[in-house]
């Protein structure tokens, strides 16, 4: 039952649109575009503008005639529950440090767009707040991926490359400076990352991924794993981590932009849930079996592949924002189809399609 | 090797099909491909091992080929699955040669430098360089771009950095002045002038185009107070000058817009547009009023600041690089990227004969008033 002290605030997030002639009010989520539809009395149309947070229910209730009272309750209990109306100082009352609310006011402001309720948004940037993740590649892709995680308010990161920031390099890496042209990647992001956001602890270690990496001395304490280190290939990054995060039960993301998938969305790997790394290697062993290329004249081609910045950015983007779906709701997250989104630049579409999880999968087989 | 010289592009991969004589050519860079007839086993070959041979080498070694050389390799070329090897490079050796073999997907090898010689000279006048507009103006400096004028009144707050390309350390300081540095420190020549004012009306836009004539394309990411108003006084002088110009999305109220391109009087402009979402709000919205409310807060998310500038930074190259080739997208349509699913939706508009700008109609009216 809810108090009559209680302050029902219409949230900020909302646009609500009243059609007198039929008695409908349209509440429209301005970040999900989705709408709840009521037939509601004149009575309850005219107590909209009041619930901003400065009047309690009582407050509302005698605004109105005595005999509305329990509609009043009831109507205003539904709309909490829709999270259409909430606690005026919702704000104000989540356990974050003041100078942690203040950067990430807008976006706390989001999630409770998204969600709907106070507490899911605290619960979800908590979550960002606290995870721990190890980023592997700071490269074309990856260094985007970083500057969006700080940017989230993501504190505790590690990342990790071999490889030193090139001059070509400025065609695609976030904040490239001429002045980190030939220092360890690893070094110039931890530099960039700490000044973005000086309150993260972000680790920098210069390692390459291969046979003898010993994962779980980097990985111990990870709770999410990101994959944009493209050397010596994606396929090969990928399933070293995906059979360690499998085996450890670690969130892993595959973000896409390497060649050949200068856009693609990525993929959330989830233990035992979605397809892992060999599920994916044997899907397309099979789907690109009649697949294979001639044997290009020439041997070194490196120079000639391509790149984009806004492809980088938007791989980057698509992964974080499948990250933050996940946060918000595994359930509904895995509900969807997985696969593989492909955006194609000569139409902006998506090309999609779907991945199941292998049956015989040796690593994620139950 | 001479100047003529050929070889296959390296991001080209040459598949065999179920037809022995049909091959697939896959532009990997893009995903693109097409299905080429090589009827001659003899001429595939020496497709798929072009490396440093001129047109006249080719003949020289297989003269029986003649005739279907001189008409095949020129296609290919126009096709983008052959280059010449002095342009392959001077590709190798610049900084933007990422950028430069992505455009080889789209334009021929011979036109290739060309193209991103339009790029790099071109001037583009972004308005607001904060959520959207620091990501934009970066990207298209680091895809080559020399020439901008950025425009923002404010200076870097805490609450910014959740999304905008700025540091801790940036904060209180012009927004304009951290994105000039920014793009200073990329290491390449640049002409860079900060405005500072508030941008109130048209006036102060014509003032902008008027001291700088040679503005190629002006980018709207600005959202204060709200981007109807913002764009309202932007479109009327593009048009005036016929400059191309771009409503980027990404603003409050609108997170997930992918904003319309305008190429004046050839596509849908902004008051096309606007008519065209007031038909389309008709009929959704009939006989409904909206609740007014003041001083919101409304949220906003760094990968959807990524998602829209990433549309606008596309829309930017392809008008900026003034080919047939690359034509802009985002023309007579608006997109919106779902959140929730990663899918993106289009709405289309169209050039309209009533529009009270453009029209048809619109301007025969004008004409007439002039004969009078």
């Amino acid at each position: 039952m809810i108090e009559l002290s209680f302050k029902p605030y219409l949230r900020d997030g909302i646009d609500v649109y009243i059609n007198d002639k039929d008695k409908t009010v349209i509440f429209v989520f301005l970040s999900t575009r989705e709408r709840i539809q009521l037939n509601v009395d004149d009575y309850l149309v005219l107590l909209l503008p009041e619930m901003d947070g400065k009047n309690t229910i009582k407050d509302l209730i005698s605004l109105s005639s005595k005999e509305s009272q329990k509609n009043i309750i009831s109507f205003i209990t539904y709309l909490v529950g829709k999270g259409v109306l909430t606690d005026s100082d919702w704000f104000d009352k989540l356990k974050f440090s003041n100078e942690y609310k203040e950067r990430l006011k807008k976006q706390i402001y989001f999630l409770m767009d998204v969600t709907s309720s106070a507490e899911e948004a605290y619960r979800v940037q908590n979550k960002i707040k606290n995870t721990s993740i190890a980023l592997w590649g700071v490269g074309a892709v990856g260094s985007w991926v970083l500057i969006e995680l700080l940017q989230m308010g993501f504190e505790r990161i590690n990342i990790f490359d071999f490889d030193k920031v090139s001059e070509s390099d400025v065609s695609r890496h976030g904040f490239f400076s001429k002045e980190y042209i030939d220092i360890p990647k690893v070094e110039a992001y931890q530099n960039i990352g700490n000044k973005i956001n000086p309150s993260a602890s972000i680790t920098s270690i210069e390692i390459p991924l291969n046979t003898e990496t010993n994962l779980d001395s980097y990985l111990n304490d990870t709770e999410l794993v990101i994959n944009s280190a493209d050397e010596p290939y994606i396929g090969y990054t990928s399933i070293s981590l995906s059979r360690y995060c499998i085996k450890n039960n670690k969130l892993l993301f595959v973000t896409g932009g390497f060649d050949a998938h200068l856009a693609s969305l990525g993929e959330m790997i989830v233990p035992f849930k979605t397809p892992c790394s060999d599920c994916y290697n044997s899907y397309f062993k099979e789907s690109l079996k009649d697949w294979k290329p001639v044997k290009h004249v020439i041997t070194n081609r490196d120079k000639g592949i391509g790149g984009l910045i806004s492809l980088n950015i938007f791989s980057a983007s698509t992964a974080m924002l499948s990250i933050l779906q996940y946060f918000i709701s595994p359930s509904v997250f895995l509900s969807r189809s997985s696969g593989r989104g492909e955006f194609k630049f000569d139409d902006y579409s998506i090309d999609s399609f779907t991945v199941k999880k292998d049956p015989n999968c040796e690593v994620c087989r139950e | 090797m001479n100047n003529n010289s050929l070889r296959l592009r390296p991001s080209v991969s040459v598949i065999p099909t179920s037809d022995a004589k049909i091959w697939e050519f896959f532009q990997s860079n893009t995903r693109r491909m097409k299905h080429i007839r090589l009827a001659d086993a003899q001429l595939a070959q020496i497709i798929f091992s072009l490396n440093n041979d001129s047109i006249s080498d080719l003949i020289i070694k297989f003269p029986h080929l003649e005739k279907t050389i001189n008409t095949l390799i020129p296609v290919l070329v126009e096709w983008c699955m052959i280059e010449y090897v002095s342009v392959a490079n001077h590709i190798e050796a610049s900084r933007y040669y990422r950028f430069l073999n992505f455009l080889a997907d789209y334009i021929p090898s011979n036109k290739v430098l060309g193209i991103f010689n339009n790029i790099e000279q071109s001037t583009v006048l972004i308005v607001g360089v904060g959520g959207v507009g620091s990501w934009i103006a970066t990207s298209l400096a680091q895809s080559g771009v020399k020439n901008f004028i950025i425009c923002d009144p404010d200076v870097v707050k805490p609450h910014n950095l959740n999304r905008s390309l700025f540091k801790s350390d940036d904060v209180g300081k012009l927004k304009t002045q951290v994105i000039h540095r920014n793009i200073e420190l990329l290491g390449d020549n640049y002409n860079i002038i900060e405005v500072n004012h508030l941008i109130e009306s048209s006036k102060h836009i014509t003032e902008i185009l008027n001291r700088n004539p040679n503005i190629d394309l002006v980018i709207n990411s600005s959202d204060y107070p709200d981007v109807d108003t913002t764009s309202k006084i932007i479109f009327k002088p593009c048009m005036e000058r016929n400059i191309p110009h771009i409503i980027a999305g990404g603003y409050n109220l609108h997170l997930s817009l992918i904003g319309a391109t305008i190429i004046p009087n050839e596509t849908a402009c902004f008051k096309c547009i606007e008519k065209g979402l007031e038909e389309q709000q008709e009929e959704d919205f009939s006989s409904i009023r909206k609740l007014q409310r003041k001083k919101r807060n409304i949220g906003n998310l760094s990968p959807l600041a990524g998602i829209s500038a990433s549309f606008t930074i596309n829309e930017a190259l392809r008008v900026l690089s003034k080919s047939e080739k690359l034509k802009p997208i985002m023309v007579n349509r608006r997109g919106e990227f779902n959140f929730l699913t990663s899918e993106v939706a289009f709405s289309d508009f169209e050039k309209r004969s009533d529009c009270a700008w453009c029209g048809i109609e619109q301007r025969h009216n004008k004409k007439i008033q002039r004969t009078v």
